[in-house]
């Protein structure tokens, strides 16, 4: 083999131990009377090295729980606005076969009154206008640990525990003394808020997106939890 | 879930929290390498997985799941890449280099950080190859199925890769 024959693709699936037993013997051959080609050899197995480390990144911890979390609750979500929708198939069937004939025969003059339904319904279903307010109005963060021995005082008005929180929710805290910081949690995900001074009513927008209980936690500056349940997209 | 766990025997691929567990941080690390910001590549992560999740009842183990696993990961990956090319937010050359970000705690020295650098300079489709091949460690048969390209393809393409890369390097 020559230089000139020992092209980069070859000497790369050498590199990468994708030759066969001919032509890898030759290039080892000629690698070991060319300095020049040993030169570029040498340079590609650095490389191929450091490519691992470059490429490195720690992924967060408990991604996997994350991951089926999400997968859970998206799950649920889909089956409960899938069994929604066939009840409303149902009962609308059921009113229509229900009605005596006089009563369908003025329910299909009625037509434009479902239609409107419909739309209403296909409305609040529409992916586009669903509202992301937290990211408008506060900054997703890694957790932040609450500094100890923090006294002050902020009371959280809604939601209350058990307390049912629409799609186009809201969180509303009331503070009672100047507070520079509110951290809290969603189901585990943390939020930091800019705080207010005492007497501020803090109103954030807050949107689960999926439907069932959801566990609020205060952080900072003071610690308490609530579950409150969401209905969702539906 | 427990539905796809009894149906399936021991010979069978293997439940869905398995898989889940098995490559979760896999599908991480290739995101990131081709987005480069962590929350993005948590929405597109936990998105890859439920999409697996919808079809994981059809896989019949016609492909490794891994492979099969991949192979969604990329598309849906594309998909997301090619939104943000229409929008034109973001720049393709999202910077990975963050070293203030908490998830990357890992100290490079100069040479390897000016090569993660000019990774970052690569398209797509070679940074892509380099991650499966380099930090993968996949052969070229085994790229070669998960991007649905020919073998020879798989070594030209990677070769252009490295190329471009050295010439970043020596720049």
């Amino acid at each position: 083999m020559e230089c000139r024959e020992l092209t980069d693709e070859i000497l790369q699936a050498y590199i990468d131990g994708e030759l066969d037993e001919v032509t890898m013997r030759e290039v080892e051959e000629h690698l070991n009377i060319c300095p020049l080609c040993r030169g570029r050899y040498k340079r590609g197995m650095k490389i191929a090295d450091h490519l691992k480390e470059a490429f490195h990144v720690e992924p967060p911890e408990n991604l996997s729980e994350i991951i089926l979390n999400n997968v859970k609750r998206r799950d649920y979500k889909r089956r409960t606005t899938l069994a929604l929708a066939a009840s409303i198939a149902f009962i609308i069937g059921l009113m229509f076969f229900a009605l005596p004939k006089g009563g369908r025969e003025t329910a299909q003059q009625q037509k434009p009154i479902h239609k409107e339904k419909v739309e209403i319904v296909q409305k609040t279903q529409t992916p586009e206008e669903r509202v992301i307010p937290q990211k408008k109005t506060i900054n997703k963060k890694e957790p932040v640990p609450p500094e100890k021995g923090d006294t002050s005082n902020i009371y959280l008005v809604f939601p209350d525990e058990g307390d049912v929180i629409e799609e186009t929710g809201e969180i509303v805290f009331y503070l009672n003394r100047d507070i520079d910081r509110i951290v809290f949690n969603v189901d585990g995900v943390e939020y930091v808020h800019n705080g207010g001074k005492a007497g501020d009513i803090i109103t954030i927008p807050f949107a689960p997106e999926e439907p069932g209980p959801h566990n609020l936690k205060i952080v900072k500056p003071i610690e308490t939890a609530v579950v409150f349940y969401s209905l969702g997209e539906v | 879930m427990n539905q796809q766990e009894n149906r399936r025997g021991d010979a069978s691929p293997p439940p869905f929290e398995e898989l889940v567990k098995m490559y979760s941080e896999r599908i991480y690390k290739l995101v990131y390498s081709r987005i480069g910001d962590y929350h993005d590549t948590m929405d597109v992560v936990q998105e890859i997985f439920y999409r697996a999740y919808r079809g994981y009842s059809s896989f019949r183990g016609e492909a490794h799941p891994f492979t099969w696993l991949y192979r969604i990961a990329l598309n849906t990956t594309n998909r997301y890449l090619s939104k943000l090319g229409r929008r034109k937010e973001v720049s393709l050359e999202r910077d990975f280099v963050h070293m203030d970000d908490p998830q990357e705690r890992v100290e490079l020295d100069e040479e390897k950080m000016k090569l993660r650098k000019m990774l970052t300079k690569l398209n797509d489709e070679h940074r892509t190859i380099l991650f499966l091949r380099y930090y993968e460690g996949l052969d070229y048969k085994e790229i070669a199925d998960i991007l649905g390209i020919p073998m020879g393809t798989v070594r030209s393409r990677l070769s252009r890769a490295r190329a471009t890369l050295e010439k970043l390097m020596e720049a």
